[in-house]
Formats: structure tokens, C-alpha cells, sequence
């Protein structure tokens, strides 16, 4: 203690310095808004590297581990391609088309850039035009179920997209137990939670109910789980409920994802836009 | 003793209100010439006697620089300049002592060391204070080029409003 108030006495103004300076830089950092980018832009450029050596290395290491998850996603993905193919089978049947064939194909990518706190967020991936991405197809979680987002741009080799915690997303969903269905939005607060609006006020509800996409848009196939409900309530007088719906998909954490390719894209379309021409 | 302190309060209030109301509204480079901000509070620094201890100089700079910030709403940008001003002063003092050494019971001022003394003094401790400042508030040395534009524009027009100072309230303390 003695020795402590000594070196204290003798370099006290430097201690003194250090510790100011060490506050006022804090205070900067938290009170300036361009200081304060600035910093968190070079740490995040810092950790990026740290993360990106990191990754190589253990990617090295864990060559096992990463073949036996391969070999897990490649069984879920063939469930996933049954799904689509079952949604074929009753298309075909009804309009008596000869040939089989898939409805939906799944292109696996790795997210390389992500935001979650900011009001319009995004997600960058890299796939693009060289592997066949085009904007307006979906994304889906391939190491967490759950809806990812849509491509909104793509480059060469990399795709920007929307993704749900953005406040222009508008995605179709439905309750899983009755197959009520609305439109998923993100009010721009919480991470975790988005909003189903549009749900009729004589639907029954009850908390915990799954919610997932409807398969009534061309981007997501049916049966992509989004949430389950957190709480619901109806403004009086409003025929349609307010759903706060829990994310199933951790945004924080999301690594690799699928583009979703509708193959019928193109024809629902024309189909689409032939209609709108009458 | 107390005539010292009392004389320290008063240049502590009048320099910072100087500095928050008159002069950081004037801008003498116009919208297209940013490169000019008049800055004059570091002179309480300057002037503070020479016997004051290392530590307080410090914790004093830091008071001065924090009521500037609160001012200019730049919270930590000023206070982080004006403790290394404070800190760097005794070290600046040590370079530029004279050959008898000092009175430490004198301030340095114009009226005890002569004019050509006081302004090396005081336009190498200005000088680095405004670089750190522009430093600190740019916080990169990306725009280096600025950072430096910016001190000796600052400079030349703060240390000219300095050595009036020097001359209309020529300071004992």
C-alpha cells in the first residue's frame, strides 16, 4: 500500500492522464455519432479478420464434424425436396402434365455480412447472377429453420437481400393448427419478434400456435416455420388481430442459408402479368 | 496564495465563456473554408502557476475541457485535448527553461518572462492541443491531411487572439 501511494506521489500526473484520457475517450465514443461509427467500424474490422483466421483454422480442424452435419443437412434436404414435390404431383395431376419434375431447388450459401439493430437491416450472401441467384427469390435458414429473407440485388458472385427484419418486408404466413392466414411485417424494435397483421378477428388463436409461410406467394414453399405466438390482441373496433409472433430464427447467430428457386417462376408471371393486361 | 487561486477562478469562467458563447459561433472561413475554429481556452492552462502539481494540472484540464464540451455537445472531444495539454506542459516547460532556471512560485507569463519566451511557450502548447483536438474529433489519421489544415488555420488565428490577450490583461498570475 505504502509502495502503491509512493508511485503515486511520483507519477501521479501520468496515472492521472491515463485514466482521464481512457474516460474521455469513452465518453467520445458513446456521445459522438461519427466517433462512435468509426470505432465500431474498426473493431468490426478488426474482428472480422480475427473471426475470418479463426474460422480457417477450425474449419481445418473440424473437417469430421463438418462431414457429419453434410450428411444431416443432406437428409433434411431431401425431405425439403419432397415437400416440393408434393405440391408438383397435385399440379401435374390436375392439369395432366406428363413429365415429373421439381417445383422448388435449394441452393446452399453462407451469409458474409448481417445486421440486426439497425430499423432497415441486410444481409449480404455469397451467391450471385454467376450461380444462377436472381432477385426475388427466397431464402430460407439451412443451420436454423426459419425464413431468412428475399434477394433484393445481386452482383457476380454476391446477393444483397431484404431480410425479414427490414420494414419492407412483407411475407405471406399462415397458423400452422387452422391454417388462418395474414402478413408477416417487422415494426423495426426487436430482433426476435415480428408482426402478423391481417388475421380475421373470428380466427382462433392461442399463444404458442405455430406460424409458418403459406405457399401462397411463388418464393417460399409451404411449410417454412417463421414463430410461434408471443401474444395477440385486436384493436376495438378492428376486424383483424395484431400477432407478435417470436422468431424461430436466431438473426444474430444465422450462418449458412438456401436460395429458394421457384422453377415456375417465370410462368406464374406471364400469368400474372397477362391478367393484369385485360 | 488566494490572489493566485481567485485569478485562476476568473480566467477559468471568463475563458470558457468566451470560448462557448462568442467564439465558437464564429465561423471565419465561411460554408466553403471549415478549417477555421477560434480556440482560446487553453490558455488557463497555460497560465497556471508553475508549482501547480502534475496530477491536478491534469484533473483541472479535464474540468476545463469537459464544461467546453458541454457546450459545444462534443462530450470527451475537448476534455480528452485539454488533458494532454495538461499533461504535456510540465515536459514543454522543462525544453524551453531558462538559464537560471524558474521561480516556481511565478506563473508563465508575459509579464515575468518576456514576450519572446511566452509566445514559444505558449504557441508550442496551442499547436498541440489544437492537433490533438482535430485529431480526436476527426478520430482517424485517414484524413491526416485535414487534421493538419485544420490545426495550423486554427492556430495561426487563436495564437494572434492569445498574445492580445497577453497585452490588454498582461497577467501577473
Amino acid at each position: 500500500m505504502r509502495n502503491l501511494i509512493f508511485l503515486f506521489v511520483r507519477h501521479g500526473g501520468f496515472v492521472t492522464f491515463i485514466f482521464l484520457e481512457i474516460l474521455c475517450m469513452y465518453l467520445v465514443v458513446n456521445n459522438n455519432q461519427a466517433q462512435r461509427e468509426i470505432y465500431f467500424n474498426s473493431v468490426a474490422s478488426v474482428s472480422d479478420a480475427l473471426t475470418d483466421r479463426y474460422d480457417n483454422v477450425a474449419q481445418y480442424i473440424q473437417l469430421s464434424t463438418v462431414a457429419d452435419s453434410l450428411a444431416r443437412e443432406n437428409a433434411r434436404l431431401l425431405a425439403e425436396a419432397d415437400n416440393a414435390r408434393f405440391i408438383k404431383a397435385i399440379f401435374r395431376d390436375s392439369i395432366r402434365e406428363p413429365e415429373k419434375g421439381q417445383l422448388f431447388v435449394f441452393q446452399s450459401a453462407k451469409i458474409i455480412s448481417n445486421s440486426i439493430n439497425r430499423s432497415n437491416n441486410s444481409i449480404t450472401i455469397d451467391r450471385g447472377r454467376n450461380h444462377g441467384i436472381k432477385p426475388s427469390m427466397g431464402v430460407i435458414g439451412a443451420d436454423q429453420k426459419g425464413v431468412v429473407g428475399i434477394i433484393k440485388r445481386c452482383t457476380g458472385n454476391y446477393s444483397r437481400l431484404i431480410p425479414l427484419l427490414h420494414r419492407q418486408t412483407k411475407i405471406s404466413a399462415a397458423i400452422q393448427r387452422n391454417g388462418y392466414f395474414g402478413s408477416i411485417v417487422w415494426r423495426g424494435n426487436d430482433s426476435r419478434t415480428v408482426s402478423m397483421i391481417d388475421v380475421p378477428k373470428h380466427a382462433q388463436l392461442e399463444i404458442g400456435d405455430t406460424v409458418q409461410t403459406s405457399g401462397y406467394s411463388t418464393i417460399f414453399p409451404p411449410g417454412i416455420m417463421l414463430g410461434t405466438i408471443d401474444t395477440f390482441w385486436r384493436q376495438p373496433g378492428s376486424n383483424f388481430y395484431e400477432i407478435n409472433v417470436g422468431l424461430s430464427m436466431n438473426f444474430s447467430s444465422v450462418k449458412y442459408v438456401y436460395v429458394v428457386e421457384n422453377m415456375h417462376q417465370e410462368e406464374l408471371n406471364q400469368l400474372e402479368s397477362a391478367e393484369s393486361d385485360e | 496564495m488566494s490572489n493566485v487561486i481567485v485569478a485562476n477562478i476568473f480566467r477559468f469562467l471568463g475563458l470558457v465563456i468566451l470560448q462557448v458563447l462568442v467564439l465558437r459561433s464564429i465561423n471565419l472561413g465561411g460554408a466553403d473554408f471549415n478549417y477555421i475554429s477560434i480556440i482560446i481556452y487553453p490558455l488557463f492552462l497555460i497560465l497556471l502557476p508553475l508549482r501547480t502539481p502534475h496530477s491536478l494540472l491534469v484533473l483541472l484540464g479535464f474540468v476545463l475541457g469537459f464544461f467546453v464540451d458541454v457546450f459545444y455537445d462534443t462530450y470527451g472531444v475537448h476534455a480528452s485535448a485539454s488533458v494532454f495539454t495538461a499533461f504535456i506542459r510540465p515536459y514543454i516547460l522543462a525544453i524551453y527553461e531558462p538559464k537560471g532556471g524558474y521561480n516556481i512560485n511565478y506563473s508563465p507569463t508575459k509579464h515575468r518572462f518576456g514576450i519572446n519566451w511566452f509566445l514559444i511557450y505558449a504557441a508550442t502548447l496551442l499547436f498541440l492541443h489544437l492537433f490533438f483536438y482535430f485529431s480526436v474529433d476527426a478520430f482517424t489519421f485517414y484524413y491526416i491531411g485535414d487534421i493538419f489544415l485544420r490545426t495550423i488555420f486554427s492556430f495561426l488565428v487563436s495564437i494572434i487572439l492569445v498574445v492580445i490577450y497577453q497585452f490588454v490583461f498582461d497577467p501577473k498570475e
